[in-house]
């Protein structure tokens, strides 16, 4: 970044589609003449010599033709050029041109014509060498001099030229005076001549800078012209005529003084020589600037923050008059574009140009010194000064700066101002719009199964294949809404495939977002619930309210059981028996069941079936006789669909009653809770041994890593097997816990089935209305979360006590106020039988008639046991083994609340009297 | 006419970093030739230079650095550390206030320039802070490990050759590869920069350091950045120390700088910055690396006296005209603040941070012609959403100045459309609502200022305020402590804070 701009004196586009590298751009004059001309060579072999003119008349039009004063083909690349007296003879300057594999000298002729447009310029070769490897570079020098170069000496100049694979070439005008490779070059670096030490300079590709004295180079080079013997190491295999390989000293030649650099040079360049003072080496790092003394000492250095492309070192007089301090100004051109001008450390201008420049001269044009030329990679050539025309940066224009009709904009501003506000304050204005779109969900039962076995079946014995179902799904919207999405929701053991559809915009009227979803079974767990839920969230066009609506689904059996032909003699190992009776004669099940029926219809009255991944088979027989329903099964769990199912079938064809007489079974269904608390806690505990194990796992490492980090090392006391091991277990531990997990996911599912199916069988017996079963769904909640820290025993704890304390109390205490104390604890402390306990006095007040709805709170249920007893409209009822004598206790204790409790007028706050004994009787519990 | 040679072309390419090109014709070469150790070379260099990082400026403390024990003294002595840079963190903060310049979320006062680990916590909080601190879009949290920006630089290098990655790196021959003076460079840095692979680096730059015999300053401080990025800390700065013994290097002095840093230590850092003046007396990366660390400390001035001297040496730097024009702005010299902005400007870094600054200086400066104009380009520059919300932020204060109370309601709530987490929007937002008897739209914002930006106190002392006005005096005493738990010494704080214990005791 730069505050300033180059300020463009001349420049031309040269070549079109040539490219140009560092090398390509030479500044010198062939006569006395002090005005430098400019030679341009391209890597397509085009060189040109300019003579700029000047700005002031051409550069409008472009046309430099007159300032191009030679444009010639030589038909090889060009890589370098440099201009030096070359011959011997001439007190001219020669232009050397470096071709891929060639060096030629030519000799700059100009013809004086009668006009100034008549002047004829061309080029001689005077010699060349050719050379039988590609070159890299070259640099000119008076090698041989001894360093003692003085004035006359410094007339003649030879040429060092340094091939692709490192090896130089000297030649003394035509005469080729020395070959010698530089040890270890795989890229060749930039090499230039100290003439002070009479030395090449050159950095090689192990990031040193190095200095070779000619004298040794020369000795070195020698005699022998034998076999090459590094090249071969290096480009192994590249056919190189063996004829080609330049003679090698057997002998290496070691450098005079070497400097590590630790990067990679672009360039290398050293400051004039003024008589004998010191030259100053100056090494353009990809990264550093480096300057260093002829003997190898480092003098300074400058970090970039930018990448250099190119530089160069330039001697003005100041520097020459004043020899004693020494100071070096150099130039670089960054990727960045810009140009910095320093002087030793500091940067003392920085300019801005178009281009990247490659390579960058100083020369005197038209009797103007020090203009700098740069040249770019396509060719651009410019030469510039240093001015204060700021950088034109593109700062973005906004808006036309148009005169602004103020009391149009003023009268736009308050009618905005007044939407805003409306907006802002009114939100009805929201509310409003919304209620147009009229989204429907219509579901399509295909009733094509087929089936599929993306199962996770755990039970292995059992045959995944499962049938599949699937559904149709249709949004219709009357309005157009945008961002819809439709997830389904299935219960467990059911899965939908895929479950959450994006519909994204549904338009108009007419248009119809319809998926299809895929239900089957997926794991072998006991199903208790077959709806499946669709859900369509979306937004209006009009706002962005998200809205959404549901629709249930019911899904057919079918798709969780089958029918068994049970063998016979399997038939008496059924453990639960539920036996309905019905006040109409029974149906037919093969007609209720439909999609379940064998077709055998000559069977007597009953169907067996089974779920699929199960072996448990749920028998349902009807007795003719009796009019009764009975279902058996292995489990509790596995009769609850199929019972409700089949009272719910009977009572949409006809009112039909049932009744259930027997007593509850509340002692499967209380073992089934045991089982479930049980799994829980076990998956704690394995949890919390997880966590122990896993803290020891990382006490270990944290040793171990700090045994490695020390410095003095010691020995690992055993640590790793200890490492391992722990590993080992917290494996197995985690394995255990997946079966755990399983187990309680079977489990959960059980009892969710098992609730159901006892709030049902409740429901019947006492035949609870449609507001109390509801509720009694409420608290006896059919549904399980086991990730939670709460689990179903603790809600369903809480709900159960809250609704004998409550509607249920014998004594109408009214303890609205004060929650269970089971909440919170962990899962370990919870007492499962006083849980039991109490859902047995639940389904016990329920069946002598209490009532869940809150208004029955006020009725008369001030009931002494006995006639609780007694009051009981059924007729079969026994007394419970269960808990009976808890159950006496209990009633005890509740008889001995105050009863006068229930007059106060305050109900909704708990009095202290109560509150403590509440207290007292949660203690005694 | 023959053509130019294709390694010739190469290196070309390479000169002018063209890198894609100049693997392109290495390729080729190689495909001719497996074993042309040449081109090979220039591949493996052309591919290192694509990916090349200046370790100098790599930053950002990740959490797990923050576990490390690196650092000297648990409880340092005040202004030796940049844990507690002073013994108060507020009183002794040579420099303006943070009622005046606002802090980042770390609690340092904001920086003129963002690079990296400005953002970061710096090392400067203990590790509940770090964790504590809000989690917005810009967040000050941590990394979450150092390793995740080089796991990235990893896998650049996987996007730039698609073939695969061009070494196998556990094939390699190291031992033999670091007999060979011209390849062993090269590839220790393939190794350590393209391939990330700091492990065979380390081994590399150990076997080359025992042909060398340890005599070599490249190698000794490449094995200081590999136990570096290794975090050996202590290895590290034994290896610069030696290396910097052989031959002093700039390079050097930075990269013992940065691990005195991360052990805690940052006056021995700028002494050791300082020795590295004393040769190279003219180099601006030294003076700015101790000018940063000054600001960490909170030193304001000596930080801008640093600057100062960066910008003689090279007036082009751009972090130094930055964090000079931001002390001038906090230190209430608009218009000197003004000229260095502009200076910016004229260099050509025409972003939209740089307009919306000059807009503010212009509007403390009392040139009010400009600021629409400058606000404007502010917008017609901003890229990303989090630039918009800050010019609306400013332009809704300017919009309280002027007392338009609509249009800096309006102007607020774009910033927060650009950024919902503007904490400064809301707290400004909450108290215009307050101001409007809005009482409780008012605190809801405020509160969520609060949680946003832990770092700043005006949010709570608004609401301590607020509730201080509605007489819930609990609230407003816990919230007036958390503003002086923030800023110690804010007067307004301390004002009610007094009132209140007065009431409290006399209950």
């Amino acid at each position: 970044m730069s505050l300033f701009k180059a300020r463009e004196w001349w420049s031309c586009q040269v070549g079109s589609g040539e490219e140009f590298d560092y090398g390509c751009l030479k500044v010198g004059s062939f006569t006395e003449n002090p005005n430098n001309k400019i030679i341009v060579g391209s890597h397509q072999g085009i060189l040109r010599i300019f003579n700029p003119s000047g700005s002031h008349v051409d550069s409008m039009s472009n046309n430099y033709a007159s300032d191009l004063l030679l444009e010639k083909n030589l038909g090889m690349p060009i890589i370098q050029i440099e201009i030096g007296k070359f011959v011997s003879s001439s007190p001219m300057n020669q232009i050397a041109v470096l071709f891929s594999h060639k060096l030629s000298i030519y000799d700059y002729i100009e013809q004086a014509g009668v006009t100034e447009h008549g002047r004829q310029f061309d080029l001689e070769l005077n010699y060349e060498h050719n050379m039988n490897r590609p070159t890299f570079n070259m640099c000119k020098g008076q090698f041989g001099s001894g360093g003692r170069g003085n004035k006359e000496s410094s007339d003649c100049e030879y040429i060092c030229v340094q091939t692709l694979d490192g090896v130089l070439f000297v030649f003394e005008y035509e005469r080729q005076t020395m070959i010698k490779s530089l040890p270890h070059t795989y890229l060749p670096g930039p090499i230039c001549y100290l003439s002070r030490s009479d030395a090449i300079v050159t950095v090689s590709s192990n990031y040193h800078v190095e200095c070779y004295k000619y004298q040794a180079l020369a000795i070195a080079s020698g005699a022998d012209h034998g076999s090459s013997s590094n090249n071969d190491a290096r480009r192994k295999g590249l056919d190189i005529d063996p004829s080609l390989s330049v003679s090698q000293s057997s002998k290496k030649v070691l450098p005079d003084w070497s400097f590590n650099l630790g990067e990679c040079a672009l360039g290398i360049q050293t400051t004039q020589r003024i008589r004998n003072a010191s030259q100053t080496i100056l090494v353009l790092g990809e990264r550093n600037l480096f300057c260093l003394t002829d003997n190898g000492q480092l003098i300074f250095m400058s970090k970039f923050e930018y990448n250099p492309s190119t530089f160069v070192v330039y001697n003005s007089e100041v520097s020459q008059s004043d020899a004693s301090n020494p100071s070096v100004r150099y130039i670089i051109g960054t990727h960045s574009r810009t140009l910095f001008i320093a002087q030793d450390g500091h940067i003392r201008w920085a300019a801005h140009v178009d281009s990247v420049p490659v390579q960058i001269e100083v020369a005197t044009i038209q009797d103007i010194r020090g203009m700098i030329c740069t040249l770019s990679e396509t060719g651009l050539l410019q030469c510039c000064y240093l001015g204060t025309d700021p950088v034109s940066t593109s700062i973005p224009t906004i808006m036309s700066s148009t005169m602004i009709n103020v009391e149009e904009a003023e009268e736009q501003l308050t009618k905005l101002n007044k939407q805003i506000k409306q907006a802002m304050n009114d939100p009805t204005l929201v509310v409003k719009r919304k209620s147009n779109a009229q989204v429907t969900i219509q579901i399509d039962d295909t009733n094509q199964f087929s089936t599929t076995d993306e199962t996770r079946f755990q039970r292995h014995d059992v045959e995944s294949t499962v049938p599949s179902l699937c559904v149709n799904i249709r949004v219709k919207s009357s309005e157009a809404i945008q961002n819809t999405l439709l997830t389904v929701h299935v219960h467990t053991p059911l899965c939908a495939q895929p479950n959450e559809i994006r519909m994204g915009h549904i338009g108009g009227i007419s248009a119809i977002g319809t998926a299809s979803i895929v239900f089957w079974m997926r794991d072998d767990l006991t199903p208790w619930n077959l709806e499946a839920t669709f859900t369509v969230s979306y937004n209006t066009m009009s706002d962005n309210v998200c809205q959404t609506i549901q629709k249930s689904y019911k899904l057919p059996i079918k798709l969780v059981a089958r029918s068994y032909q049970q063998p016979i003699s399997a038939t008496t190992a059924d453990q639960c028996k539920i036996t309905l009776g019905a006040n109409k004669p029974v149906a037919d099940l093969n007609r209720v069941f439909p999609e379940l029926s064998t077709g055998d219809t000559n069977q007597q009255q009953g169907l067996t079936v089974r779920f699929y991944g199960s072996v448990e088979n749920v028998s349902i027989l009807a007795s003719s006789k009796s009019q009764k329903y009975r279902f058996q099964s292995d489990s509790l769990a596995s009769i609850w669909l199929f019972s409700n199912l089949l009272i719910e079938r009977l009572s949409a064809s006809s009112s039909i009653e049932f009744e259930f007489g027997d007593p509850l079974p509340l002692n499967d269904y209380f073992s089934i809770i045991d089982r479930h608390y049980e799994l829980r806690v076990e998956c704690e505990q394995i949890n919390s041994t997880l966590e122990i194990s896993s803290k020891q796992f990382r006490a270990i490492q944290k040793r171990l890593l700090s045994k490695f980090k020390d410095k003095t090392p010691s020995l690992l006391d055993n640590l790793d097997i200890l490492l391992e091991n722990t590993n080992q277990q917290i494996l197995a531990l985690a394995d255990r816990y997946e079966q755990s997990r399983y187990e309680l996911n079977r489990c959960s599912h059980d009892l969710s089935c098992a609730t159901k199916l006892i709030c049902l069988l409740l429901k019947i017996s006492v035949s609870l209305s449609s507001d109390n079963a509801q509720l009694l769904n409420a608290i006896l909640s059919p549904v399980t979360s086991d990730d939670n820290e709460q689990g179903w025993e603790e809600t369903v704890d809480a709900a159960v006590n809250y609704a004998l304390r409550t509607v249920l109390a014998r004594s109408k205490s009214a303890e609205l106020g004060s929650m269970p104390s089971t909440i919170g604890n962990s899962t370990t402390n919870m007492d499962i039988n006083k849980l039991k306990k109490r859902i047995q006095t639940l389904c016990e007040r329920l069946e002598k008639g209490g009532s869940l709805v809150s208004s029955s709170s006020t009725r008369e249920t001030n009931l002494s046991p006995d006639s609780a007893y007694s009051s009981t409209s059924l007729s079969t009822r026994k007394e419970k083994p269960i808990a009976s004598n808890r159950r006496k206790k209990d009633d005890d204790e509740d008889t001995e609340i105050p009863n006068g409790d229930h007059e106060d007028v305050f109900r909704m706050l708990p009095s202290t009297n109560a509150r403590k004994q509440y207290n007292n009787e949660d203690d005694d519990n | 006419m023959r053509d130019i040679d294709p390694l010739f072309q190469a290196m070309s390419y390479y000169r002018r970093r063209k890198f894609e090109q100049c693997v392109e014709i290495t390729s080729t070469l190689l495909e001719k030739n497996p074993n042309d150790q040449v081109a090979w070379l220039l591949k493996m260099r052309a591919l290192t230079e694509q990916l090349y990082v200046d370790e100098t400026e790599v930053a950002d403390d990740g959490l797990a650095d923050m576990l490390d024990d690196n650092a000297f003294h648990q409880t340092p002595m005040p202004g030796t550390s940049m844990r507690q840079p002073t013994a108060n963190t507020n009183a002794g903060m040579s420099g303006p206030s943070p009622a005046m310049r606002p802090t980042t979320m770390a609690g340092r006062p904001i920086t003129g320039m963002l690079r990296l680990n400005t953002q970061s916590t710096q090392g400067g909080k203990s590790m509940e802070n770090a964790l504590k601190t809000a989690r917005t879009a810009a967040t000050a949290r941590p990394v979450t490990t150092a390793t995740g920006r080089f796991v990235r630089l990893g896998t650049a290098s996987m996007l730039s050759t698609p073939d695969g990655p061009f070494l196998q790196v556990g094939r390699l021959n190291l031992p033999k590869y670091a007999q060979n003076q011209a390849i062993s460079r090269s590839l220790f840095e393939h190794l350590f920069y393209h391939a990330n692979d700091v492990r065979a680096a380390l081994q590399l730059a150990t076997h080359a350091n025992e042909v060398y015999q340890n005599k070599d300053w490249w190698w000794l401080a490449q094995l200081g950045k590999c136990y570096h990025r290794l975090d050996m800390i202590r290895d590290s700065e034994k290896q610069y120390v030696i290396s910097l013994e052989i031959q002093p290097m700039v390079d050097t002095y930075l990269y013992l700088s940065r691990i005195y840093l991360r052990l805690d230590q940052p006056l021995l850092s700028i002494t050791k910055l300082q020795e590295g003046l004393e040769k190279f007396p003219f180099e601006p990366c030294l003076i700015q690396a101790i000018a940063r660390i000054h600001e960490g400390l909170n030193d304001m001035t000596q930080s801008i006296e640093y600057y100062r001297q960066v910008l003689k040496l090279d007036n082009t730097n751009i972090e130094a005209i930055a964090c000079i024009a931001a002390n001038h702005f906090y230190n209430e010299q608009p218009e000197i603040s003004l000229k260095f902005y502009r200076r910016l400007l004229q260099m050509g870094v025409a972003t939209s941070a740089i307009f919306t600054n000059i807009a503010l200086c212009c509007f403390h400066a009392q040139q009010y012609d400009m600021i629409v104009a400058c606000f404007l380009k502010a917008l017609g520059c901003a890229t990303s959403d989090d630039e918009r919300a800050e010019i609306w932020y400013n332009i809704g204060e300017m919009a309280l100045y002027t007392t338009d109370i609509n249009l800096a309601i309006q102007c607020f709530r774009l910033a927060l459309v650009h950024n919902n987490d503007h904490a400064e929007a809301y707290n400004n937002l909450g108290l215009v609502e307050l101001q409007r008897d809005n009482n409780e739209i008012g605190q809801i914002y405020l509160q969520t200022a609060q949680s946003l930006a832990p770092h700043m106190f005006e949010p709570y002392y608004n609401y301590g305020k607020s509730m201080y006005e509605q007489g819930d005096l609990q609230s407003s005493f816990r919230a007036i402590k958390s503003s002086l738990d923030i800023y110690k010494n804010h007067a307004d704080s301390k004002h009610i804070y007094e009132e209140l214990r007065k009431m409290f005791s006399e209950l």
